[in-house]
């Protein structure tokens, strides 16, 4: 279940990443179940839904990254 | 992980892992930072899995900006992680940032676990478990 649905949302189509970039997102069975833009706010969701256990993940924007160093 | 940017497209190597939460339990997907000295995650993940985000090790991050309003709380705490492909449970240090930060997994506890190839050409990141050395 889970690789499918890595492999779903890696092969997924232009728009469907499009509405989702910059947001968390759970996904099950192929589906987005609920996407925030905090963590915070996709965990409320998830708690209302109750789905069982879903990927999570971030659907990054469209630049190319580079991240943080440790002070 | 596929993904499209403004110079066209970028494949990103992620790794799935599973975590216990307070009430039952999630898959993450993060990706392979080789750069990155420790793995990344938001503060809320940390106290989903029942961790007190304070009391971790403290720390500053700062990304490409040297200005100093463009750094983050974070705090590392070890966390216990699997690795369902593998069974394998890993005690991973990650930073908890205290923002919505992406999710990276970083050398430390991981890379010592695992000779890691990074096949841009065949879109393939391969996980070997490194052998335990007997005396």
């Amino acid at each position: 279940m889970r690789q499918r649905d890595g492999e779903w949302l890696s092969s997924a189509k232009g728009p469907v990443i499009r509405r989702y970039r910059g947001k968390y997102v759970a996904i099950r069975n192929k589906k987005i179940l609920a996407d925030s833009t905090t963590m915070k706010g996709l965990y409320s969701k998830l708690d209302k839904l109750k789905p069982g256990m879903v990927l999570i993940t971030r659907v990054e924007k469209p630049t190319l990254l580079v991240y943080v160093e440790l002070r | 992980m596929r993904q499209k940017t403004r110079t066209g497209t970028v494949y990103r190597p992620v790794i799935d892992l599973l975590f216990n939460e307070k009430i039952g339990r999630n898959l993450y997907s993060f990706i392979v930072d080789s750069g990155a000295d420790f793995s990344l995650a938001p503060r809320q993940l940390a106290e989903r899995i029942g961790l007190d985000w304070d009391k971790g090790s403290k720390i500053t991050l700062s990304g490409i900006s040297p200005k100093p309003e463009y750094t983050l709380e974070g705090r590392i705490h070890t966390v216990s992680a699997l690795v369902p492909d593998l069974a394998l449970e890993l005690a991973l240090p990650v930073c908890f940032a205290n923002s919505d930060a992406p999710l990276l997994i970083g050398r430390e506890g991981f890379f010592d676990e695992f000779d890691i190839t990074l096949d841009k050409t065949r879109r393939r990141t391969v996980f070997s478990r490194k052998r335990v050395r007997r005396a």
